[in-house]
């Protein structure tokens, strides 16, 4: 990790720290706070519960007092005693009894708890309704909680009722009203408490409910919130069953608040790690710059490149050591150009040398042709005709060799740029091989060039040079009897022209100075050939790789990069 | 009670059956209250008590039920049958119309009973004539067995024996219809009148076999149990056809008429076979209870039946925990204390009360797994009344009938999958000056045959 990075997390953490260590113990306090609203919240919809609980008792109480002293139920008994009540009418009539009242069962039974008619269940007229009976074993004229079947349009179910009876004068039958505690009423309930409401019954089963008490989510309750709290309104006892209704608020809302100051704290410490990072940054930033600038600078230094500066502005041990630094790659520069400059006098020394070597040698033979022909017209030699010719042909001859180094010299300093343009290979390799229909006497001249070379940027007249070159120090090297091969072939996005003989290759000592120029072993050569070649390639971005082994002949390979599709 | 309903309760119960010694006299118009609308005119389609009612009074039968329980001639003057009983030629009796004025001849018998084949819930009555399934098939559009013999005979061919055939042309669905330009019409002792949303007036017709009815005409209507009591007592009608009892009102019972039935659905799988031997081991004596009316178990009214209907021992299966219980409207009180006992049986029922009109094409839905549906009886021959039940519950309406109608009840029991339950009759109960009130063994009521008393046909 970098310098910068660590002092910016550094700062990051600093600034996260307090914030986070703040979030807990308000979320605590805002827990208390909004707890006790909560739960004063439920108390109030407990209360509420109750006073329902209490107007449907006593509606029930008081539908059964009407009952029990109505026309409908002196009707009943009427009919019954002069026999003309039909099995079929009676069952339901109380149907309409408990409609007219919206009241949730009706029955009129017999003092045992048969019933005669039965508005909630018609067909359990001519029973003992179980639950009718153990509601008439409890005080009349009060209300109780009551577990009877009723008649649905999906079949009949068990409901609990908040039920009361009444005797009725004469004859003695019972009146019997109620009110469901169902699922309607459950929902009822809950619609105004704005919670779920649940009746439940013997042992606490769940007989109906309605509405969604809703826990706090998942972080709510990490953060304090509790769990949906219940409170429980019990049903007048002793009744036939134990029941109570219970009433719960949904959670959501505290979890929910707690939630949300978490989530602000969470923004704000993320808002506080953010600017410290920033902060750190730019900080971090001043501080790294003159050692980011000193790494390059060194790079660039171990690159090569001696005039490489530090421009960074800095103060104390940092601001010395740049300075130390730019003095060191001054130094380093002004001992390079000495160094340079004396390697270039040693250049221009060994042209001289080489080219007075060069000269020395064709102008001995042409002294002594002179002075031969001197002595030789002082004495009036009688041969002195045969003397004269040979010693002016061995002046113009060596005459000739002079003008030739000369004019190697001046090619070798006058190169010109090389003009490219793509340039198929075969067509290359063709206009080469056209040069040579046949090799020398004594040398065998191979040819290895496949249909397709690819395309590479070249100037054709240049190229053809280097392979002339190279081709003809191939002859030399073979003597007067050998074989020369010339192979063509694409590879590693080169196209590679390999001239081998098989002369006395190359020494070991000899290999690395043979791109210099003037150096040569051969007797009569300039030294330059190879030099020529080589700067030749390199202009063409390519090079020349040599491969040898003494005695067993050299093989030469011009390497230029492709830069096309390859040819026919 | 009040002064005047009293007086009017004393009067009813003072009602005799007829008046010794007097001699019936035609005049007067009578008013009857109906257990409910007709639905329908043509005798062939007649499925209620109501509907009987009117198919007895607009339409006539080739052989009539006599009060003890013997065929004799109606619109037939003879009929005589081969030894097998397979051949059976009807004659007419000569010069009788229709109430269109149209002759009644021997190709309207075939065509009423061809009509039974091809349109109506009695196909049963036909079902042993020859080419009855192809008729019923659609194929044909007349019966082969049934031939007239010029006007006034007719040669009815059967393919099977059949012992009870001459008793089933005696059946009220199984009158003689003349189909013409102006709709279908009937040779009965009366003729459609009026028609209104609420009343039927009926007036006599001349030409019936019998001759004229005793009454100038009649008057039928069908307000609920409740005002037809009041109407009854207050004098406003002549004659209650109701089954339940009216409070202080001297009533005769006609022979079971509507029977209650249990139809489980094969959908129920292996719980349909617990499923029957639940519903039958419920107190049906108690359930009869239920039917509106006086009515009866099962075993009072087809011996026969209520023998087979008794399951010894409940098949192996699971009794199913819910099931769709499919009712006829006026059976709704019978179904909901079928509900609660099968609650008790640890079964949910969900009651689905439809009216009855509507039953038969709620059934075809095949949406439900037990229906109860009421079937109004046309005879009381108890091999007639289980061909009649096994088309009412979907069985073939062709399929013989054993000879021994308690195998026969067996079979229909276990191939219907159906539990009959209770029974009920039709009640009458008529003012005193109401004569001739009699119903026959066959449950038919022949309006007639009532005539009032001279000294009290004005006092209304």
């Amino acid at each position: 990790m970098t310098l910068r990075a660590r002092l910016t997390l550094a700062f990051a953490l600093f600034a996260a720290l307090p914030v986070a260590a703040a979030l807990l113990p308000l979320a605590g306090a805002l827990s208390d706070a909004l707890g006790q609203e909560y739960r004063a919240r439920l108390d109030e919809a407990a209360r509420a519960a109750e006073a329902e609980l209490g107007r449907l008792g006593d509606e029930a109480v008081q539908a059964a007092r009407e009952l029990a002293a109505g026309p409908e139920l002196a009707a009943l008994a009427r009919d019954r005693e002069d026999g003309s009540l039909d099995a079929a009418d009676a069952a339901g009539r109380a149907a309409a009894w408990m409609a007219a009242r919206g009241l949730g069962a009706a029955a009129a039974v017999e003092p045992g708890g048969r019933v005669i008619s039965s508005g909630h269940l018609p067909g359990r007229a001519g029973d003992v309704d179980p639950g009718i009976a153990a509601l008439l074993a409890s005080p009349a004229g009060r209300p109780l909680p009551c577990l009877l079947a009723r008649a649905t349009p999906a079949g009949v179910e068990e409901v609990l009722f908040l039920a009361a009876w009444a005797p009725a004068p004469e004859p003695p039958l019972r009146a019997v009203a109620g009110v469901a505690l169902d699922a309607r009423f459950a929902a009822r309930l809950a619609d105004l408490a704005g919670g779920r409401v649940a009746v439940r019954g013997a042992g606490g089963a769940e007989l109906a409910a309605a509405g969604a008490a809703g826990a706090p989510s998942a972080l709510g309750r990490l953060l304090g919130a509790p769990p949906p709290q219940v409170r429980a309104v019990a049903l007048p006892a002793p009744g036939p069953v134990a029941a109570a209704v219970e009433v719960s608020l949904p959670a959501t809302g505290l979890g929910r608040a707690l939630t949300g100051a978490a989530l602000v704290f969470l923004g704000a410490l993320a808002a506080g790690s953010l600017a410290a990072s920033l902060a750190g940054h730019l900080l971090a930033r001043r501080i790294t710059r003159p050692l980011e600038a000193l790494r390059a600078g060194a790079a660039a230094v171990a690159a090569g490149d001696l005039s490489a500066r530090v421009d960074a502005e800095a103060q104390g041990e940092v601001g010395e050591l740049v300075r130390a630094f730019n003095a060191m790659t001054a130094d380093l520069g002004r001992v390079a150009a000495r160094a340079a400059a004396a390697e270039r006098v040693a250049a221009w020394r060994e042209v001289a040398r080489r080219l007075a070597h060069e000269v020395k040698n064709p102008l001995t033979p042409v002294a002594m042709s002179v002075e031969t022909l001197r002595e030789a017209w002082a004495r009036r030699r009688p041969e002195f005709g045969e003397i004269f010719e040979e010693g002016t042909q061995a002046i113009r001859e060596e005459v000739r060799r002079l003008a030739r180094i000369v004019d190697e010299f001046g090619r070798f300093a006058r190169l010109p740029a090389p003009e490219l343009v793509p340039a198929p290979g075969r067509e290359l390799l063709d206009a080469f091989l056209a040069l040579y229909p046949e090799a020398p006497p004594g040398i065998t001249l191979e040819r290895e060039v496949p249909a397709s070379l690819p395309v590479v940027r070249a100037d054709r007249d240049q190229i053809l040079q280097v392979l002339h070159n190279l081709l003809r120090n191939a002859f030399e090297a073979s003597g007067a009897r050998g074989a020369v091969r010339i192979a063509a072939r694409e590879e590693a996005g080169e196209l590679v022209v390999a001239i081998t003989d098989g002369g006395p290759g190359i020494r070991p000592e000899d290999r690395d100075r043979l791109f210099e120029p003037y150096f040569t072993t051969k007797e009569a050569g300039t030294g330059l050939g190879l030099a020529i070649s080589d700067r030749i390639v390199r202009e063409h971005g390519g090079r020349i790789e040599v491969r040898s082994e003494p005695g067993r002949g050299a093989t030469f390979e011009v390497r230029l990069p492709v830069s096309g599709s390859a040819g026919p | 009670m009040s002064p005047g309903r009293a007086a009017a309760l004393v009067g009813l119960l003072a009602a005799a059956p007829a008046a010794a010694g007097v001699r019936p006299r035609p005049g007067g118009e009578l008013r009857v209250l109906l257990p409910a609308a007709p639905a329908e005119l043509d005798p062939a389609r007649a499925a209620s008590p109501a509907d009987l009612v009117l198919a007895r009074a607009l339409h006539a039968t080739l052989l009539e039920v006599d009060a003890a329980g013997e065929l004799r001639p109606a619109l037939a003057e003879r009929v005589t049958a081969s030894p097998d009983g397979r051949e059976v030629l009807v004659r007419l009796r000569a010069g009788l119309r229709f109430h269109d004025g149209s002759p009644v001849t021997a190709a309207d018998v075939a065509e009423s009973l061809a009509r039974l084949l091809r349109h109506g819930s009695h196909a049963w009555i036909a079902s042993a004539v020859e080419g009855a399934d192809a008729v019923r098939g659609g194929r044909a559009r007349s019966l082969a067995g049934a031939r007239p013999l010029g006007e006034l005979e007719v040669a009815v061919s059967l393919s099977r024996p059949e012992p009870d055939f001459l008793r089933a042309l005696a059946a009220a669905p199984a009158a003689v219809v003349h189909v013409g330009p102006g709709g279908l019409s009937g040779a009965g002792p009366f003729r459609l009148g009026e028609r209104t949303a609420d009343a039927i007036r009926l007036l006599p017709f001349e030409g019936h076999h019998r001759g004229r009815p005793w009454c100038d005409g009649a008057v039928l209507a069908w307000p609920d149990p409740a005002a037809a009591a009041r109407r009854l007592a207050r004098g406003g009608a002549d004659l209650l056809l109701r089954p339940e009892p009216v409070a202080g009102a001297a009533a005769r019972d006609g022979p079971p008429l509507l029977l209650a039935l249990a139809a489980v659905s094969p959908r129920l799988g292996a719980a349909a076979g617990p499923l029957r031997a639940a519903i039958a081991g419920v107190d049906r004596a108690e359930l009869a209870r239920l039917l509106r009316g006086p009515a009866i178990p099962l075993a009072a009214l087809l011996p026969q039946l209520a023998a087979a209907a008794p399951v010894a021992a409940p098949p192996p299966g699971p009794l199913p925990s819910r099931l769709a219980l499919v009712v006829a409207a006026s059976l709704r009180p019978l179904a909901e204390r079928l509900q609660v006992k099968l609650f008790d049986r640890g079964i949910r029922a969900a009651v689905e009360a439809v009216p009855d009109a509507a039953l038969p094409a709620r059934l075809a839905a095949g949406a439900h797994d037990v229906a109860l549906l009421p079937v109004a009886l046309a005879s009381g021959a108890p091999r007639l009344a289980l061909a009649q039940l096994a088309q009412a519950l979907g069985g073939d309406p062709l399929a013989p009938v054993e000879a021994d109608a308690a195998a026969a009840a067996a079979r229909l029991e276990e191939a219907l999958a159906a539990v009959p339950l209770a029974a009920a009759p039709l009640r009458a109960a008529a003012r005193p000056a109401v004569q001739g009130l009699a119903f026959s063994p066959d449950g038919g009521l022949d309006l007639a045959d009532l005539w009032f008393l001279p000294d009290r046909r004005g006092a209304r």
